[in-house]
């Protein structure tokens, strides 16, 4: 077992999970049940603050990985050797799981009481999306779990000759189903949560039936690259930390007399960049798109005023536009042609900041206008009569925009999910038999 | 799912606090008539008292927005106090999570607080504003206040009720409109046409606010308006 690895894994947890339970004011019980001082606070302007943008962020970025790891997985099903990442499957499912962690974790995070989340299973609300989004973030899990213990059972029956324990046997013998299944419930996680914010009073309707689509090719853009800056970064670290020599040195030895073949590490940098630069393209269009529809509609025209030339235009033109669509579509490019593993690397990093200045804005913006009022019929025939009720209630000042805060309690959260993450990231690495040359030895899954 | 199966489903009361009204009515309803509020504030006294609302951060389940419309030198002031809609199609129904967010008897819209989670997306889908949350820090001011009389007693999403059950003397009549100096808000049955209400919304000219959501508000407002202005002080 790799010592720096373990250290890595040790110090991430406990400092992650150090941060959490002072998050719960050191009282899980009493933070379960809302009853710690330690909260977000009530008199902020838009309810749904950095959390809210947390758990979409990470639970699409997972959700992405998963869907793009097992659409190849999928329709290479009888012919692996043609699945460029065949070698990194397991790797990338657990990379989902792990991405996803942080995103449950700020699912409960954000609401004031998490230890009531239980009646969205008790008594289930079918019109609310985000009973919904309780419901398939479960089934997301046990479908990636799943996805898992298929993939590990597959490596036990090439072990021992079609050899198979227990219930392992039942998972592997339908993993083309459990695939089909977590795309499935995926692909609906990523709509559905997008659908969340096409319900807002001050958001149109018309989002509702967008936002879900922007969500779901999201997550590509975002899953490409997620997996783009972990592969790149754990073949750095395993090549001079882990193994310093085995399959690397022979990948590069046969890329170097030509004969790379479809799963070795240079073909999945090249398609991880050539499809990296489709969905970032993808997204660009969706993003014109919404600009577009949103600045020719006169209900909804002061929030594309707000994101283009308002108080949030330089999270629109700089994070979006720039750091998440231009600098990706020629990184991706480049890195493409010249089939660069460090422009890949560096376009990951870029396309994840562009997904977090996404969903910042996809969330602050249906919040960002105070309410406002119209009282119909507003003018009689005849009448000069015409006024709006404009709301002053509970802190929305008039016609301008609502401040966004990011309280302690949400940097708290935020933070320590996200060092957890990198923690429990590597946990699996250290336990699960992720790469190719590995085998479950203890217990059927753990090498 | 259409309204009379949200009703019949919906017929509930909530158990954890002191609903139990003695009057029956399935469509309560609620008229405010503009010209007639004198802009007191005593509606927001009386509800923050009933209903111990925390006013200490400027919270309310109703209060009273002051305008001036018009332009320099043809404007005028006017009062309009703003509640829940109670809604007849309404947004937070559908969009909790939980089930904590009910529909009771006469079809007023409540919160059950002990299942409400805190998640406030019906905090963001009340296209009228006309809820916050009631934090665990609340109820220890709330304690300062009103002593171990509380009627709060966990975190949970707050909203105007019609005052449903909380009317000392068992009648059944909000604390607004037993407030109200200038009788600007009533209070009473949508469903009998003689009501007070009903007489009020037929005149044709009660109008709710936006009607365009298909929200289906039970609050109605009735302006006193005179060659296409509105006239303050007058008569409904």
């Amino acid at each position: 077992m790799n010592k720096l690895l373990l250290a890595w894994t040790i110090v991430f947890i406990i400092i992650g999970g150090g941060i959490l339970f002072y998050g719960m004011s050191f009282n899980p019980s009493g933070w379960f049940q809302g009853l710690v001082t330690f909260t977000e606070p009530n008199n902020a302007p838009i309810p749904w603050g950095l959390l809210v943008i947390g758990y979409m962020f990470f639970g699409v970025i997972g959700t992405g990985v998963s869907t793009y790891n097992s659409l190849y997985e999928l329709f290479n099903k009888n012919h692996k050797e043609r699945n460029p990442f065949n070698k990194i499957s397991l790797r990338n499912e657990w990379l989902a799981l792990a991405v996803l962690v942080p995103g449950w974790i700020m699912v409960f995070a954000s609401v004031y009481k998490p230890g009531n989340a239980m009646y969205i299973y008790l008594s289930f609300r079918d019109t609310s999306r985000i009973a919904w989004n309780g419901v398939l973030y479960a089934l997301v899990g046990i479908g990636i779990i799943a996805e898992i213990l298929a993939l590990i059972g597959e490596k036990i029956k090439e072990e021992n000759n079609g050899k198979i324990p227990g219930i392992l046997k039942i998972i592997a013998d339908i993993d083309a189903l459990i695939v089909g299944y977590a795309i499935l419930a995926e692909l609906i996680l990523d709509a559905n949560l997008g659908a969340v914010f096409g319900y807002l009073s001050t958001w149109v309707l018309e989002f509702g039936s967008f936002m879900p689509i922007l969500f779901v090719v999201l997550s590509f853009y975002a899953g490409i690259a997620m997996i783009s800056f972990i592969s790149p970064l754990y073949s750095w670290i395993r090549k001079g930390v882990i193994q310093p020599v085995t399959a690397q040195t022979n990948v590069t030895k046969a890329s170097e007399s030509g004969s790379a073949g479809p799963g070795s590490e240079d073909t999945q940098f090249k398609i991880l960049a050539r499809d990296g630069l489709l969905a970032t393209i993808a997204v660009g269009f969706l993003i014109f798109w919404w600009m577009w529809i949103t600045a020719t509609n006169q209900e909804t025209n002061i929030w594309a005023d707000l994101l283009l030339t308002g108080s949030w235009a330089s999270v629109f033109w700089g994070g979006v536009v720039i750091v998440g669509i231009i600098i990706p579509i020629i990184l991706y490019s480049i890195a493409y042609k010249k089939e660069s593993k460090g422009l890949l690397f560096v376009s990951a990093i870029f396309a994840l900041l562009g997904m977090f200045a996404i969903t910042t804005v996809v969330d602050v913006i249906p919040q960002a206008i105070t309410w406002y009022y119209s009282v119909a019929p507003i003018t009689p025939s005849n009448s000069n009569w015409v006024y709006e009720l404009r709301s002053v209630f509970n802190h929305a000042p008039l016609w301008s925009t609502l401040p966004f805060g990011i309280s302690n309690y949400d940097i708290v959260w935020f933070a320590g999910s996200a060092l957890l993450l990198l923690g429990v990231y590597t946990l699996g690495v250290l336990l699960l038999p992720l790469e190719e040359d590995e085998k479950p030895k203890h217990l059927w899954i753990f090498k | 799912m259409s309204n009379s199966s949200i009703q019949e489903k919906n017929q509930l009361i909530n158990p954890y606090t002191k609903f139990g009204n003695t009057q029956s009515c399935e469509h309560w309803g609620f008229v405010v008539r503009v010209d007639q509020c004198l802009g007191c504030d005593a509606c927001m006294a009386a509800c923050a008292i009933e209903n111990q609302t925390p006013f200490w951060e400027n919270l309310w389940r109703t209060h009273v927005e002051d305008l001036e419309i018009g332009e320099y030198p043809n404007t005028q002031r006017m009062f309009v106090p703003r509640l829940c809609m109670q809604c007849e199609n309404p947004p937070c129904y559908y969009v909790c999570p939980t089930g904590a967010t009910q529909i009771v008897d006469g079809g007023i819209v409540v919160v059950d607080e002990y299942k409400c989670m805190g998640c406030l997306y019906c905090v963001e889908a009340c296209p009228y504003g006309a809820r916050y949350f009631y934090t665990y820090e609340d109820i220890q001011k709330a304690k300062e206040y009103f002593g171990q009389n509380l009627i709060h007693v966990v975190p949970h999403v707050d909203k105007c009720t019609f005052c449903y059950g909380t009317a000392p003397d068992g009648t059944y009549t909000p604390a607004c409109v037993r407030t109200c100096p200038g009788g600007a808000r009533v209070f009473g049955c949508l469903d009998d046409p003689n009501s007070e209400v009903s007489i009020l919304v037929n005149t044709g000219q009660a109008i709710v606010l936006n009607p365009q959501l298909n929200t289906q508000p039970k609050v109605f407002y009735v302006f006193n308006r005179q060659n296409g202005r509105y006239v303050s002080g007058g008569n409904s």
